[in-house]
Formats: C-alpha cells, sequence, structure tokens
C-alpha cells in the first residue's frame, strides 16, 4: 500500500471516530474522580421546580436554558448521587461540537487537516475548565449548534435557511457563543446573495435574545456583577488580540494555564499570531479569488467572541483565562481552514501536519492530567465538605452557607445548607457516605470536620464557677501537648488565672486539629452540639501550664 | 501593495489640492482640534507638577545662566525662556497659559509629521500615522505635562528643518539651520537630528557649500557644553553602552506596540509582549524594503540615523528610572520611527482597501490609547488636588516654617522631586502669584486635598507630642479608646494626654473629614504627654483621634 492510498479521506475518518472515542473514554474515566464543584450547584440546588424563572433567569447574567434543562432532565431521572450523568451528557455535546468542526474543516483543506486540526481539541488541556466540567455543556452546546448553523447556512438554499437560523436559536439556548456565531452567519448571508431577504435568519435569534435580556436577563437571585464598561470598550482590541493569541498557544500546547502559574498560551501566541497573521495577509494580497473575502465569516464569530468577553472584562476574565481556550482555538482553526481552504498537501505535507496535530495534542494532554489531579482533589475536598453539612444536618441552619473559610472550597455562594439538604433528600447525596469519609483523603476530612464545626456550631464560651465532676489534669505543649477524646456534648474546661491555652479539634481528621475554637482563659465551656454521627471529637490542648478538663 | 517608480513628493510638483488637503486633511485637523480641546480640558484639572517648579522657583532671574544651565544633562533654554515670559505676562496663579502654549506645540509637532508623513504616502496614510499620536495615552507624561513642551518644540522644530531641507535652496538651508538651532535649545533630541541632516547633507553634491546647516548649530552647542553643559551629573557608564543594543531594540519594541494601541492591557502592563514580535516581523519588512529599494536615500539614511541616535543616546544615559519602555520616550520613539517608515514606504502604492484597513488600525489604536489617556487624566487631577491642597497649607504655615522645609512624599502624598523648599515658593509666590487653594477653597476642597492639607500643616508646624503635665484643673475626662474610638478637639493652648496602658494611638485632622491623615503614633504607657500645636494662618480647629490601648485621661493644658 503506497502512503497515499494510507492517507485515504476514509482512513482519516477512521481515525477521527478512534481518537474522538478514546477521548471521550479518558475524559469519563477522569470525570468519575469528579463532583459536582461550583456553577453545577446552582442548577442543582437553587432552581427548584420547573417555572419560567427556573428557565430563564441567568447565571452570572448567562442565558443558560440548554443546560438547565439537561441538568433539569438528569436530576429528575437519574438523581444527583453521582456526577457521571452529567458529565457524560456534556461530553457527548463536547465530542459533537469536535466531529461538526471536523465536518467544517474538511470542507476546507480535506480530510487529513481537519484530522490533525481537532486533535488538540479533543484533549485540550489547557481548556481542562471546560472539558473536565459537566456545566460547560453550555458552551458545548452553544458551539456544536453554531457550527451547524454555519454548515446549514453554507448551503445558500431555502432549506438551509431555517435549519441554521432554528440552530442558532438552539445554540443561544445553551450559550452567548451563539450571538459571536450570529455575527459570522450575517457575514456569510452578505456574502451570498439576497442579505436582506435572508436577514430573518440571524433577525430571529437575536429578537429573542433582545427579548430575553430585559424581561428575565437582569434579575435572578445569582445575576452577578456586570462587568460592561465603556472602558472596557475602547481598550477592547489588547484583548481581542491576546485572546487570539491565547489560543494558538494552547491549541499547541505551549500554554500554561493560570492556575498552573501560566498565561494561557499568550508568551508563544503572540509572536505566533503576528507571524501568521503576516503570513495570512501576504497570501490573500497574492490572491485574486473572491472566495478569499469567505474568511471574514469566522473572522467577524472570532472577532465578535472576544469583543463581548472583553466589554464584559473583571478579575478572572482575562484573555488566556482556561474556560475560553476552547472556544477560541476552535474560532483560530476555522480561521485558519478558511485562509487555506483548498490546499490538499500531498502525503508528505499530509503526515507533518498530523505530526505537528499529534505533538499538540500530547502536549495539551499532559496538561489535561494536570487539570484533572487539580479538578479530582478539589472534588474529595467538596465531598467531604457535604459530608460533614449531612452529619449536622439535624443541627445546622438553612441559611448556612459554605464559604472557603467554613469550608476550604470556594463555592462562591452558591451551596446554603437548606437548600443542599432538601435537594440531597429528594435527589440523594454526591457526598461521602460515613463509612466512606473514614478512608478518604485527609484534605476530605478535613474539610468535613472543619464544616461540621461551623454548622452544629461548635462553641467555647465562658462558663465561671464550680467544675462538674470527671474532671482530669493535663498539660504539656508541641509535641508533648495532650490529645483528649471528648465525650458527646463536649466538656468544661479549666486553665490557670492568666494562662492562654491554644485548642485544636478533629473528628475524622488524623493528619491535624483543623477547627480552633479559639484560646482558652480562664473557666469555659466546649460546647459540641450532638449529631448524626457517633464518632467522638479530639481535643489538642497545647498548654504550658495544667488544664482541668471535665467530661460531665 | 506595489512599487511606483519615482518618488510622489517632491513639494514643487506637488497638486494644488494635495498641497491645501483633501479631506483627510481635513479630518487630521478636525483630530488634532478634538485632541487639543481634550487634552486642555484635562489640564485644566491639573497644576504645576514636578520639573516645572524647577523652572518656576530656581530660575527666576533674566542671567545667561538662568537659561544655559543644564537642566539635569539637558540643555532646556527655550522652555526655561518661555515660562519665564509666561510668569512675566501671566503670572502663576494659574497654569492655563503654560498648559496652551504645551498643547499648541505638541499639535505643531504631529502637524509637521503629518505633512512630511503626507508628502511621501498621502494623507490618508499619514492620518492613520498620527491618529494614534494624537492620544497617547501611554505617553500620558509628555501629553499632560507642559514641563514637556519641550520634546514638542524640539520634533517641531527639528521635522521643520528635514522639510525646510528639501527646498535645496539657500533660503531653506538657512531656516533648516535656524530650526536646527531651536530644536537643540528645546530639548537634547536636537543632537540626533543634527545627526539626520550631517547623514543627508553627507550624500549631497553641494556638500561643502551646505555644511554650514550643520556646522553651526553644532559649534554653537559644543561652546554650551563646554560652558555650561560639562558641569552636568550623567548616568553614561560602559554598562550602559554595552547593553545600548538591547535597550535599542526594547525601545523600539515598546514604541512599535504603542503606536498600535498595544502599549499594554489591562492585565500585562508592558508593552514588549506585543512590541518584540511585531518588531522581529517589522525588521522583515524594512530587510525586504531595502531589498527591494536596493540603494537607500540619503534621507533614509538620515531619518534612521536619526531614530537610532535618540534610542543610542536614551540607552547610553539611561538608569533605573529611565527604562526603554517608560512612557514619557515613546511619544518620541513613535514620531521618529513613523519618519523612518514614511521614508520606507515612500512611493509604495497602497490600495485601496489596504488603506482603509490601514486607517482603521490608526483610529482603532487612537480610541484605546485615548482612554488611557483619560484615565491618567483622572490620576493626575487627583495628585493636582492634593498638591493645590498640600500648598495651601505650607501658605497657612508660613509664620511658623522654616524656608528650607521640604515638601516630599512622605509629609504630602506628592512627589516633588525635592524641588520645592518653603523659602523659594514663598519668594515665588509673593512675585507671581499661587496656585493653590486659598483658605475658603480648601475647606470645601475634596477629601485628598484636605487631607494633604493636614499632612503638609502637621509637617511643616512640626506637630508631635512633647513633654508637659501641667493641666488645667477641672478639665479633665477619662475616656476608653480600646473600647470604642474617642475624638476631641485639640484647644489652642494644647492638650495633656496620660495614657494608662501601652497601644493609644493618636491621630489628627484639620480641614479633613473623612480620615485622621497625620498619624502621631502611640502613647507611652503610664506617662504624660501634650500635644499642643502651633498657630498658623488659619483658625480652623484641629481634632485629635485616639484609638486602642486602655483608659486615658485628656485634659487642658496650662498656656504656655
Amino acid at each position: 500500500m503506497t502512503p497515499a492510498e494510507l492517507l485515504s479521506p476514509r482512513n482519516a475518518r477512521v481515525l477521527l471516530g478512534l481518537a474522538v472515542t478514546a477521548s471521550g473514554v479518558l475524559l469519563l474515566v477522569w470525570q468519575s474522580q469528579i463532583t459536582f464543584l461550583i456553577d453545577d450547584w446552582n442548577l442543582l440546588l437553587n432552581r427548584p421546580g420547573f417555572n419560567d424563572h427556573v428557565l430563564l433567569d441567568p447565571h452570572a447574567r448567562h442565558l443558560i436554558l440548554g443546560p438547565t434543562l439537561v441538568y433539569k432532565a438528569i436530576q429528575a431521572t437519574i438523581g444527583m448521587e453521582s456526577f457521571r450523568p452529567y458529565g457524560a451528557a456534556a461530553i457527548a455535546a463536547f465530542l459533537a461540537s469536535v466531529v461538526l468542526l471536523f465536518a467544517y474543516l474538511r470542507r476546507r483543506v480535506g480530510d487529513w487537516v481537519a484530522l490533525a486540526a481537532v486533535l488538540p481539541v479533543l484533549v485540550m488541556g489547557s481548556a481542562y475548565e471546560d472539558l473536565l466540567s459537566a456545566f460547560q455543556i453550555g458552551y458545548f452546546g452553544s458551539m456544536a449548534f453554531g457550527i451547524g448553523a454555519l454548515l446549514a447556512i453554507e448551503r445558500g438554499d431555502r432549506r438551509g435557511d431555517p435549519i441554521a437560523c432554528a440552530l442558532l436559536v438552539a445554540s443561544l439556548a445553551f450559550a452567548e457563543i451563539a450571538l459571536a456565531v450570529a455575527a459570522g452567519v450575517a457575514v456569510a448571508i452578505a456574502l451570498q446573495r439576497g442579505p436582506l431577504r435572508r436577514a430573518w435568519v440571524v433577525a430571529v435569534p437575536l429578537l429573542l435574545y433582545a427579548a430575553w435580556y430585559p424581561t428575565y436577563g437582569q434579575s435572578g437571585a445569582y445575576l452577578g456583577p456586570s462587568g460592561f464598561s465603556l472602558h472596557n470598550v475602547a481598550t477592547s482590541p489588547p484583548y481581542i488580540l491576546d485572546g487570539f493569541a491565547s489560543s494558538i498557544g494552547s491549541l499547541l500546547g505551549l500554554g500554561v494555564p493560570e492556575l498552573f502559574g501560566g498565561v494561557g498560551g499568550l508568551e508563544w501566541g503572540r509572536p505566533l499570531l503576528v507571524a501568521l497573521t503576516a503570513v495570512a495577509i501576504a497570501w490573500l494580497l497574492r490572491s485574486r479569488s473572491s472566495r478569499s473575502w469567505w474568511v471574514l465569516v469566522p473572522l467577524a464569530i472570532g472577532v465578535s467572541f472576544w469583543f463581548l468577553t472583553a466589554a464584559n472584562f473583571s478579575p478572572g476574565r482575562a484573555p488566556f483565562a482556561s474556560r475560553y481556550q476552547y472556544v477560541g482555538a476552535v474560532f483560530v482553526l476555522m480561521i485558519a481552514a478558511q485562509l487555506a481552504a483548498g490546499w490538499r498537501p500531498g502525503w508528505r505535507g499530509s503526515l507533518a501536519m498530523l505530526g505537528l496535530g499529534t505533538a499538540a495534542a500530547l502536549a495539551n494532554l499532559s496538561m489535561l492530567h494536570q487539570g484533572y489531579r487539580s479538578l479530582a482533589e478539589g472534588s474529595e475536598t467538596v465531598r467531604g465538605g457535604l459530608a460533614g453539612l449531612e452529619i449536622a444536618a439535624d443541627r445546622v441552619v438553612p441559611d448556612f452557607v459554605l464559604t472557603p473559610q467554613n469550608s476550604d472550597f470556594n463555592y462562591f455562594t452558591l451551596v446554603k445548607a437548606g437548600p443542599y439538604l432538601s435537594a440531597e433528600e429528594e435527589f440523594g447525596s454526591p457526598a461521602y457516605s460515613r463509612t466512606e469519609l473514614v478512608s478518604a483523603p485527609e484534605g476530605a476530612r478535613v474539610a468535613a470536620d472543619k464544616v461540621m464545626a461551623a454548622a452544629l456550631p461548635i462553641t467555647l464560651r465562658p462558663e465561671p464557677g464550680p467544675l462538674p465532676g470527671g474532671c482530669t489534669t493535663v498539660g504539656g505543649t508541641g509535641a508533648q501537648a495532650p490529645i483528649v477524646t471528648l465525650p458527646p456534648g463536649g466538656a468544661t474546661l479549666r486553665s490557670p488565672q492568666g494562662a492562654s491555652v491554644s485548642l485544636g479539634l478533629r473528628r475524622y481528621a488524623t493528619g491535624s486539629f483543623p477547627v480552633d475554637p479559639g484560646p482558652l482563659r480562664g473557666d469555659a465551656r466546649l460546647l459540641i452540639p450532638t449529631d448524626r454521627s457517633s464518632r467522638p471529637w479530639q481535643l489538642r490542648l497545647d498548654a504550658a501550664a495544667p488544664v482541668e478538663v471535665c467530661r460531665e | 501593495v506595489s512599487d511606483t517608480a519615482p518618488a510622489a513628493s517632491a513639494p514643487a510638483t506637488m497638486p494644488r489640492r494635495v498641497a491645501l488637503g483633501g479631506p483627510a486633511t481635513l479630518i487630521a485637523a478636525g483630530a488634532m482640534a478634538v485632541s487639543g480641546g481634550l487634552l486642555l480640558h484635562w489640564l485644566g484639572r491639573l497644576t504645576f507638577w514636578r520639573d516645572e517648579w524647577d523652572f518656576l522657583l530656581h530660575r527666576r532671574s533674566w542671567s545667561v545662566d538662568t537659561f544655559l544651565d543644564p537642566f539635569v544633562e539637558q540643555l532646556l533654554a527655550i522652555p526655561i525662556l518661555i515660562y519665564r515670559v509666561l510668569v512675566g505676562a501671566f503670572g502663576m496663579d494659574s497654569p492655563l497659559p503654560f498648559q496652551i502654549v504645551a498643547v499648541l506645540l505638541f499639535l505643531a509637532s504631529v502637524g509637521m509629521l503629518f505633512v512630511y508623513v503626507r508628502r511621501r504616502v498621502g494623507e490618508w496614510l499619514a492620518l492613520a500615522a498620527i491618529l494614534p499620536i494624537l492620544f497617547l495615552g501611554p505617553s500620558w507624561d509628555d501629553l499632560l505635562f507642559p514641563f514637556q513642551m519641550a520634546l514638542f518644540g524640539s520634533v517641531a522644530c527639528g521635522i521643520g528643518a528635514l522639510l525646510a531641507l528639501e527646498r535645496r535652496d539657500r533660503a531653506g538651508d538657512l531656516l533648516a539651520m535656524a530650526l536646527l538651532l531651536a530644536s537643540l535649545f528645546f530639548f537634547d533630541l536636537g543632537i540626533p537630528f543634527v545627526a539626520a541632516a550631517t547623514v543627508e547633507l553627507a550624500f549631497d553634491r553641494d556638500r561643502w557649500r551646505r555644511a554650514f546647516v550643520v556646522v553651526i548649530p553644532t559649534v554653537i552647542w559644543l561652546i554650551w557644553f563646554a560652558g555650561w553643559g560639562h558641569e552636568a551629573d550623567t548616568f553614561i557608564s560602559f554598562n550602559n553602552f554595552a547593553n545600548s543594543p538591547s535597550y535599542m531594540l526594547d525601545g523600539l519594541a515598546a514604541s512599535l506596540a504603542t503606536w498600535l494601541g498595544l502599549g499594554a492591557s489591562v492585565h500585562d502592563p508592558s508593552p514588549l509582549d506585543w512590541g518584540q514580535p511585531l518588531l522581529v516581523l517589522a525588521l522583515g519588512l524594512v530587510a525586504w524594503r531595502l531589498y527591494v529599494l536596493r540603494r537607500p536615500s540619503p534621507r533614509l539614511l538620515g531619518t534612521s540615523a536619526l531614530l537610532l541616535g535618540f534610542w543610542f543616546l536614551t540607552a547610553l544615559n539611561t538608569n533605573a528610572f529611565a527604562p526603554a519602555t517608560a512612557g514619557r520616550y515613546q511619544y518620541l520613539g513613535i514620531v521618529l520611527m513613523a519618519l523612518v517608515a514614511a521614508e520606507l514606504t515612500s512611493g509604495l502604492r497602497v490600495r485601496r482597501y489596504a488603506t482603509v484597513a490601514i486607517v482603521l488600525v490608526g483610529v482603532v489604536a487612537a480610541i484605546v490609547n485615548g482612554e488611557r489617556l483619560r484615565q491618567a487624566a483622572h490620576g493626575l487631577a487627583n495628585i493636582a488636588q492634593q498638591q493645590r491642597g498640600g500648598l495651601a497649607a505650607l501658605e497657612l504655615a508660613r509664620g511658623s516654617v522654616s524656608p528650607a522645609f521640604e515638601l516630599t512624599e512622605q509629609n504630602s502624598g506628592v512627589d516633588y522631586l525635592g524641588i520645592l523648599d518653603a523659602g523659594s515658593y514663598f519668594s515665588a509666590i509673593d512675585a507671581d502669584g499661587s496656585p493653590a487653594y486659598t483658605p475658603t477653597e480648601l475647606a470645601s476642597a475634596p477629601e485628598s486635598a484636605r487631607s494633604a492639607a493636614d499632612t503638609v500643616s502637621a509637617a511643616a508646624l512640626g506637630v508631635r507630642p512633647q513633654p508637659g503635665s501641667r493641666v488645667q484643673p477641672g478639665t479633665c475626662v477619662e475616656l476608653r479608646p480600646g473600647a470604642r474610638p474617642a475624638v476631641v478637639g485639640v484647644p489652642p493652648e494644647g492638650m495633656v494626654l496620660r495614657a494608662a496602658s501601652a497601644g493609644t494611638r493618636v491621630r489628627l485632622r484639620r480641614y479633613a473629614s473623612g480620615s485622621f491623615s497625620v498619624a502621631l503614633g502611640p502613647l507611652p504607657a503610664g506617662g504624660t504627654v501634650l500635644l499642643r500645636i502651633p498657630q498658623d494662618g488659619s483658625p480652623r480647629p484641629w481634632y485629635a483621634q485616639l484609638t486602642g490601648g486602655g483608659r486615658l485621661t485628656a485634659c487642658r493644658s496650662q498656656a504656655a
């Protein structure tokens, strides 16, 4: 078999199928170690019932009708004990978007170059916040429907237009990426015949969005602050260029996400963008084809996306943020493919492209693994903290909010005890069971202890007067600090006049005493309300002077 | 883009419409008017700042030395003359006349650049070149600082000299010589302009007849250097010389990025991030263009000498506060880069859509730069308020303050670079008027100004706790500032404070209402201190805020 026969279009599609399957399996395996983290909780806990506000209220000013429907359906049928069904839905949407991207690219540059282009996207580690999160089904759905709309509008016939319009509306229901795609569709229509007569294809979704924005888009419990400002608009050009640059660097596996100390793909992305832009301009200047203008379609999409993001910039929304890299990379590939439309490299060129795509995919895979480990560690903390909350369920007030201080994890105030316990009762618990918690990693057990202490709550209050019975005297500092197992309800403590004693509590944790009830001065009652766990608390006293501990 | 055979720029053959101006020229004029209006609007909220105080306070005589003594290491004779004339005519109550002159010189420099570039590449590309410069936010410390009229004047005269040389007649040469001299007497940028003219004339057939154009300015400058300039302190060192190539490249990269509106972003303040890759691309394009041209024109060599000479001289004299990325260098770097770019592209025919795209880039860059300029103006307005408040307090303390007292960042919140001392300031305002708030204005000035006034008053009056324990009987009150901060008025005769335990801190205010900006530190445990504030020109009472610690007794002191 000759190299040319090996590199047949059919083989490229077979390889794509294998790559898509491998990516899906890998993501499923890694997601099995992950649980609901941040935004998921808004959909799971804070949108009970089924009415217009539940479906249409914004999440951080974004329309998330599609993700809400998906979450509602899974929660109602399978429950919320496991993250996997939600993750699987997101992975399916992600893979669909990549396959559609392949379809878009292969029309322009053939199957093998298209395959090389999508390989790094399938394992895009710099976008780990997207690929390993179920909530990002919004991006994936919006992108899949958006690319579908672009493919439909390219038909340029009567059947294509309504399909494109419907797909744009569906894309919009998942995320505002659709607004950027609509800009591209508008340009595509303008480049085809009868732009005004076909304007409705774009007008319908835009009008729907315009109707949503004033009626639902500016209300709701989880609206969040608006980052929009004229200052952001005026300074958007550098942001837009940084967005493209970061996407290029990330796509090629040259970007280290912010979480791991990098700035996305900016360092390499900037010089690469300058060089590629120069090449593209030279290419366009040489080209006499009217098809060159079609590059304006993906260009309009990319520029619109980054402009909208720039206009709403606020801390945490830098152009190199991990969650933007998937979207940016897809748009960069679409622009590049349009510029190179009609190019069909020989087998050597195809192999070179495939080598480049594989190298970029490997670099991204390594970063995806890092992202997975980071999210898996966070998931342990979340599952431990929620287990602690469930143990304290009979005592905790409904308005109790999980914060970084009381749970070691930032839920962005989306998890309150009342809604969580109610949902847990109805749909099952994603937390560790009490048995699992005992053998969970130390971080999870620390989080559980901290949440319990805050939720019950454990208090140390001055209580002068005669001591009850059952007292023992302990003392010691540092490594010799005594550890006392406490009875249910707590204990009364007495330290000598003027002495200050440091206290530490733990229950499930073994490596540390993560709960600090405050310093002991004089006589005090350490009150520990009883809860659903029979496991005793342990008290560590760092005391230079002897302290009396009374268990009755 | 394609090449055309002849350069399209001989003034004598220019169509009349182009000479007078087409639509782009009108737009450029409009943009310059908008720029000037905005700059004057923003400058209207500012007052004299930093180096300007040197001109206003320490160069007040009409002796030769006043004008020729180097400022740091620079010859700034004409700017000093302008300040002298304006102070004589309008006083220094208001910085407006100085601001107007600076803005006019800035617009003149950009206007000259427009004319220069237009002759080579046409009015639309010239418009694209100047738009980002007209609103050059990263160079806010040029555009919003009238002292930098030195730069503007030097650039305007320098470009004027290059244009005059193009006439190739006696009058043109005489004008060029005069303008080179003016450029030298505005600012040291005149040196690379003279170098540029020298390079150009060296390739001229009439080089010896026309040599006076550069010889006379050079000789005059050398006379100045021998008489005055050699006494200046400089940062010139072998280390700077050795590092000059990388400094020059950084300077070129920063200018290029800033010109395109990519000087900084919200998350990344360095112009090099975009500048370095853009410079690599630009150098590639330059190499390609030189290859096409085969033989560079004398003017291209001259303007290249000008650009590289400027960055080399800056590199040679750099220090920790003068990196190549400093905003104040970008205006100069961009203008000089535009001159070279115009020479390189002279004769190129640019397609219409490419021209549209380039103008669009210019407009977008102008918007980005303009927003940065607006932000900078806002920050400077706050500094100006602090300055006017601090100076008002200094004037109120005039009867008590030592003439040697200096305003510093620590005692006024503003860095005066060690230039402003009380004696020189009082002498200047007696002669020329005061830019400070009046006491009435100060009372209703913004909080930052009033807070700065309190800080300066305390420093100028030497407010601090002193030993003393004689109290007026029956005037003592007992406070517990540890539980809740206490605010008490400080009587003119003073207040005796006795803290039972450590940890009580005292802060003061007079004009401020939202904060106690004068920190006097902790009171000694068990000791007694007297807090007496010398009387100054304001009858307004002082208030003390007491925080922390345990029991505290505050009593009215017996009169001194």
